[in-house]
Formats: C-alpha cells, sequence, structure tokens
C-alpha cells in the first residue's frame, strides 16, 4: 500500500470514529431528565401547614393531635414521593420515538435521610414531537387539539370541523386520550402495549442504521473524494460513483420521511386514536433536496469530465 | 462505432511493421496498437496525415464507414 493510501485510511478510519460516537451520543439517544414529571398517582401537591411541624411528631402527645399530624404525615410523604426526579430515556427517528420512564426518588425523605433508590416503571411509551400539535394548534381551522386536565391527569381531545350550509362548525369529540408530556424533550407521550413499543422500537432502529450508516458511507466517500482530488486524480470512475452515492444518499433522505411520514400517523392514529392531519410541508426537508440536487450536478459534471478525458485519453 | 480503422491492412500491403511505423511518425507504440484494434475514440488530422505520408495512402483506405449491422457482423467474427 503506498503512503499516501495509508495516511487517507487512517484519516478516514479516525472521522469515522469521530461520526459514530457523535451519532451514538446525540443523535438518537435521547435521554430527558424533568423534575416535574408527573406520578402516575396524581400530582405534585403542596404539602398543608400541618407539614411544617412534621419533624416534631411523636406518640407522646395528646391522640387527636397525633391523628392529625401523622395525617399530615401521610401528606407529606406523599409529596416527597411525588417530587421525583423522572428520567426518560429512549431512542427516535424518523418521527418514530420510543421511551420507557425510570422514576427516581433522588431527595431526601421526611427524616432527612438521603434516599436515591430508584425503580424502574415498566410502562411502554409511544412519543410524537409536540411539533406537530403546535402546527396544528397553529393552523385557522380543521381539527384543533384541546388539551385539558380531569381527574388529576393530562388528556386530549380533538374538536373536529364539518361544513353545514357552507359555513364550518365545531364538532366536539369524542375520544379523550390520557398522555403524559415532557416539557424539556417537547414530547407527548402516549402508553402503548409491550407489542406495540417493540415494533417501533425495531422500525426506528432499522432506519436510524440505514441512515446512519448512509451518512458515514456518505463521508467516507467525501473524504476519499477530496484526497482524490488533493492526489490530482479528478475524474475517475471512483469519484463519479462517490458524487452518485451522496446524491442518492440526500435524496432518499428527503423523500424516505415523505413517504413515510403519512402510514406513521396513520398507524399513530390507531394506536392513540388521535388524529394528526398530514401537511406535506411538514415532512419535506429542503435543505437534503438542495444538497441532493448540488451533488448530483457534481456528479453530471465529473461524468462529462470523465468522459472528455477518456476521450483525450483515446485521441490517437 | 461503426468506423473501422483499416490500419494493419494497409501495414500489410506495404509490408510496414507497426513498430517502424510509430517511429517514422514519431506516435507511441501503445498509441498506434490503440488505433489498430480500433479502441480509439478520435484521431488527430496530423497523425492521419503523417500515417498517410508513411504508407502512400489516402484517408478513406485507411478509415471506413459500416452500417451497424456489417459492423456487428465483422465484431462476431
Amino acid at each position: 500500500m503506498r503512503k499516501p493510501d495509508r495516511i487517507a485510511d487512517i484519516i478516514v478510519i479516525t472521522l469515522v470514529a469521530l461520526v459514530l460516537f457523535f451519532i451514538i451520543t446525540s443523535l438518537f439517544f435521547t435521554r430527558v431528565t424533568n423534575t416535574s414529571l408527573v406520578h402516575s398517582e396524581g400530582y405534585i401537591q403542596d404539602p398543608d401547614p400541618d407539614s411544617a411541624f412534621i419533624y416534631t411528631l411523636s406518640t407522646s402527645l395528646p391522640y387527636h393531635t397525633y391523628v392529625r399530624l401523622k395525617d399530615s404525615a401521610r401528606n407529606a410523604d406523599n409529596y416527597i414521593r411525588h417530587i421525583t426526579e423522572g428520567i426518560a430515556e429512549g431512542y427516535s427517528a424518523a418521527g418514530i420515538g420510543v421511551y420507557t420512564i425510570r422514576d427516581c426518588i433522588s431527595c431526601k425523605d421526611r427524616w432527612g435521610r438521603a434516599n436515591d433508590s430508584g425503580y424502574a416503571d415498566t410502562t411502554r411509551y409511544l412519543g410524537i414531537s409536540s411539533y406537530y400539535f403546535k402546527k396544528e394548534l397553529e393552523s385557522p381551522i380543521g381539527t384543533k387539539p384541546v388539551f385539558f386536565r380531569k381527574e388529576g391527569r393530562n388528556y386530549i381531545k380533538y374538536e373536529d370541523t364539518i361544513r353545514i350550509a357552507g359555513n364550518l362548525h365545531l364538532r366536539p369529540l369524542i375520544k379523550e386520550v390520557p398522555f403524559r408530556y415532557d416539557a424539556h424533550g417537547q414530547i407527548v407521550k402516549f402508553k402503548v402495549s409491550t407489542i406495540v413499543y417493540c415494533i417501533s422500537w425495531i422500525l426506528m432502529i432499522v432506519y436510524a442504521i440505514l441512515q446512519s450508516g448512509g451518512l458515514l458511507w456518505s463521508v467516507i466517500c467525501l473524504i476519499r473524494l477530496c484526497l482524490s482530488i488533493a492526489r490530482g486524480a479528478f475524474f475517475t470512475e471512483e469519484n463519479k460513483m462517490r458524487l452518485a452515492f451522496c446524491a442518492w444518499y440526500m435524496f432518499l433522505s428527503a423523500l424516505i420521511p415523505l413517504l413515510i411520514n403519512p402510514p406513521v400517523r396513520l398507524w399513530y392514529y390507531h394506536i392513540t386514536k388521535i388524529w394528526f392531519s398530514i401537511n406535506l410541508s411538514d415532512c419535506i426537508e429542503p435543505t437534503w433536496f438542495i444538497a441532493a440536487i448540488i451533488f448530483w450536478l457534481l456528479f453530471r459534471a465529473f461524468n462529462k469530465g470523465l468522459q472528455l478525458q477518456q476521450e483525450h485519453d483515446l485521441t490517437v | 462505432m461503426p468506423i473501422v480503422v483499416n490500419l494493419d491492412v494497409m501495414l500489410a500491403k506495404r509490408k510496414m511493421s507497426l513498430t517502424y511505423l510509430s517511429e517514422k511518425i514519431d506516435i507511441t507504440l501503445a498509441n498506434l496498437s490503440i488505433l489498430k484494434s480500433g479502441r480509439a475514440k478520435a484521431i488527430r488530422f496530423s497523425t492521419l496525415e503523417e500515417i498517410c505520408r508513411v504508407l502512400e495512402c489516402q484517408p478513406g483506405e485507411i478509415l471506413e464507414y459500416m452500417t451497424d449491422e456489417d459492423y456487428a457482423k465483422l465484431m462476431n467474427k
């Protein structure tokens, strides 16, 4: 192996490792820490004024005071229990997000002892970016999601519009779906069964591997193209194919979300019974399309250059 | 490409070798081989002029146009 080739390979491998690290750490793994996560049993409630005497609880007190303080202690206990640090761990790609919640009691208990014990909540969630909800709230007509709280839980319902005698009228809907919201991650999470969770997880992983694999190979192609040009080999079959790969990767990266978003939203509708209006402008990634066009033009230029060079080489 | 180079025919008629021709017209043997084998995409007028001068022939004796069918038959032989 020639020396420049060896150096090029070392540079490529180093860059691949860096890109891989970047992807693994930041692109697909989402760890949302949310201190105001709602516990499944209720909401954070302020303790009653008696909680101030919690540390003076003593069995030598008169019975009625003891009972009262014991109730306060129970309230405070609940209060402490509810001040939990919820850590949502999950992955998301291509509009599919899968999450599990791990609630950790990380605050001190009422006796001042540190209680860092955590317990795993095995409930599975499908996550949907709140971007879609915001888009629909901004829309002047059409279905609008309505968020409300009932019996200490978050609910979402939709009001649909119907046309009566040429005028749009609101038709109250129908399905009220409980959800959890991560303000930090801006993700609305719906409880799903383990099977749905596993299917989502597999779909998301397959897409993530394909996309990250394509991204990695595009980076490698671009590095090799730069090194090849630096060595003076401009119009070669390899360089042409590298540019073709980059163009196809970027085109498919723009096209695939456009194709899979409608079925994914239909699938979400099937699971959550919440209808997301399909707005294709949400799915189109103009940056990827423009990049694909630029790489396609470069590919055509290199293709023509290669033809001219071959003609020149075979001119006697 | 249905343009056939009859350089080998002319060389045989003149009883000349490709190496001798290459030395006379100052073109590398490799390039002349490309021309003789029909892999060449183009030929310069200056090269054609030199070949015609050394082989004492007309350009039409070196280059010949064939229809696609005739060319395919020739290639299959």
